[in-house]
């Protein structure tokens, strides 16, 4: 397996439209990159400028030290698996699987044993002689995989690959990629949209948002200290609550509710006193009882926990209680927050 | 990889591909048989071939296209009865170089006031050979049918029989 360095990578169209701007990042050995962003983010682009199906319009591109900004995609070895999965229809699982290594002219019983070796890595050795069209959505996946696998590239790129698969298929399947990852140990670049498998699959995550990368960190570092607003309100699940503040004799004072800062909290918000900053609360940092009124419009039990939507004052809000509640429309229940991120109102950027 | 090891591999191998080259071989033997009939039919001798026989020719001539791509597909998937009608259609090649090659070979046929011969020795040889090529490839692909066979039935039941031990 090998490193990656996309250094100050640009991607401009030809009608002159920039999907990638000034992306920069260092993969190291064996690790696990998950490219996370809302639709149109350039995440895919990246990606596709790393496997050599765009052209890279400005910046480098360097696979184990050696540059191959300009190398056609075979000459990469780089194995891609695609959100549509890309079989061949006509050919059973085990021809799909060995396709590349005949294309390569490889020894036959090589081939052979390769392909028999990622098939009971990815638990497939029982479908080898089936069509594509035999396979469950899941199993299809896991034959793009072993298509991947079976080549041992440098780098493997996954573009979205559990996106046309039903909810409880994708979260068997991600469990499956990390478990393959692990038992690789490759060095993997995983694009979705999803930030529960950027969370869970990823060493480390690159945010992106209109081209730009907003964050790169580990899973916590993106959940725990997001870089500023975008990454704050796209990492977590429900989204990050966010309020415009005024700091003002050591409270965060919005219309309808005023809190108290923590000593640490004054401390970091010294440069804004009398100045309005963005509060943010994550659902799961809001506990019942305390000194902001929310009136409830809805309540959704999700067994484990339960979303209370609800209005302070005019603005929307969404708190996530650990216990079965029973809100009704029209209920007021108080709260409190016991974690708050502060944000710059101009900039958007954390306040740390 | 030890000798006994690519052996083994080569067995497996069976089991997940198919078999083509007896597949490729029978198609082969079809387009040979296609040249030899079509060299029969467009010869310009009178009504020298106008009987029963060449009835019989056409007729035959389908059948064997068509039982020939039939057994082509059973090969392919390891049907070993398959490879003995292929071998039994290669024999029918070469019986057929009895028939009308050598009936014609000899035949002379009066056209308005001059006398040919039917089929001249260069068209001869090329049907001939054309009908033994094809049966060749026909004897051949049946031949190899078998074999690969016959090798991944033994191999399925050896493998069977190791997972019959291990349970």
């Amino acid at each position: 397996m090998s490193s990656l360095s996309l250094q100050h990578l640009d991607k401009i169209y030809d009608n002159k439209v920039q999907a990638v701007f000034d992306f920069n990042l260092d993969v190291k050995d064996g690790e696990f990159i998950v490219l996370v962003g809302p639709s149109g983010c350039g995440k895919s682009t990246t990606l596709r400028m790393v496997a050599g199906l765009e052209d890279i319009s400005k910046g480098k591109l360097i696979i184990d030290n050696k540059d191959v900004t300009k190398m056609p995609p075979k000459d990469r070895d780089i194995a891609m698996v695609f959100q549509n999965y890309a079989l061949y229809g006509h050919m059973t699982i085990y021809e799909n699987m060995a396709f590349s290594l005949n294309l390569r002219r490889d020894n036959k019983n090589e081939i052979h044993q390769k392909v028999l070796a990622a098939a009971e890595i990815l638990g497939l050795t029982d479908q080898l002689n089936k069509k594509p069209n035999q396979l469950s959505g899941g199993q299809r996946q896991r034959v793009a995989m072993g298509r991947a696998i079976v080549r041992t590239p440098k780098v493997f790129l996954f573009d979205e690959p559990l996106s046309n698969l039903d909810a409880k298929l994708r979260g068997a399947t991600r469990r499956e990629i990390l478990l393959l990852h692990k038992r690789l140990n490759a060095t993997m670049l995983y694009v979705t949209h999803d930030q529960t498998e950027a969370l869970t699959l990823a060493d480390r995550i690159v945010c992106m948002s209109m081209g730009h990368v907003q964050q790169i960190g580990t899973p916590l570092e993106l959940y725990d200290t997001p870089a500023n607003l975008f990454v704050a309100g796209f990492i977590g699940l429900p989204p990050m609550n966010f309020f415009d503040v005024e700091i003002k004799d050591g409270q965060a004072i919005c219309d309808g509710f005023a809190v108290d800062l923590t000593p640490e909290e004054k401390d970091r918000l010294v440069d804004y006193d009398g100045k309005t900053i963005v509060l943010g609360v994550r659902p799961e940092n809001i506990v019942e009882g305390g000194n902001v009124s929310v009136e409830v419009f809805s309540n959704e039990n999700l067994g484990q926990t339960t979303l209370v939507n609800g209005m302070v004052n005019k603005h929307r809000i969404t708190c996530k209680f650990r216990d079965w509640c029973n809100y009704k429309a029209g209920d007021t229940v108080q709260v409190s927050f016991n974690r708050k991120h502060f944000f710059d109102k101009e900039t958007g950027n954390a306040i740390r | 990889m030890t000798n006994e090891e690519v052996v083994l591999i080569k067995k497996d191998r069976l089991r997940y591909s198919k078999n083509k080259l007896s597949s490729n071989l029978t198609l082969l033997a079809i387009i040979l048989n296609a040249m030899y009939f079509v060299s029969i039919y467009k010869s310009d001798v009178g009504t020298y071939y106008y009987t029963y026989m060449i009835g019989i020719s056409i007729v035959y001539n389908l059948l064997f296209m068509l039982i020939a791509f039939l057994s082509s597909e059973g090969v392919k998937n390891y049907k070993i009865g398959y490879s003995f009608v292929l071998m039994a259609l290669g024999a029918g090649q070469l019986f057929r170089i009895t028939i009308i090659p050598m009936n014609a070979k000899d035949a002379t046929i009066t056209l308005g006031e001059e006398s040919r011969i039917v089929m001249l020795d260069k068209q001869f040889y090329y049907v001939v050979g054309c009908l033994i090529v094809s049966a060749a490839l026909c004897i051949i692909a049946g031949i190899v049918g078998v074999v690969k066979t016959k090798t991944l039935t033994s191999y399925q039941e050896e493998l069977d029989n190791k997972a019959k031990g291990a349970s």
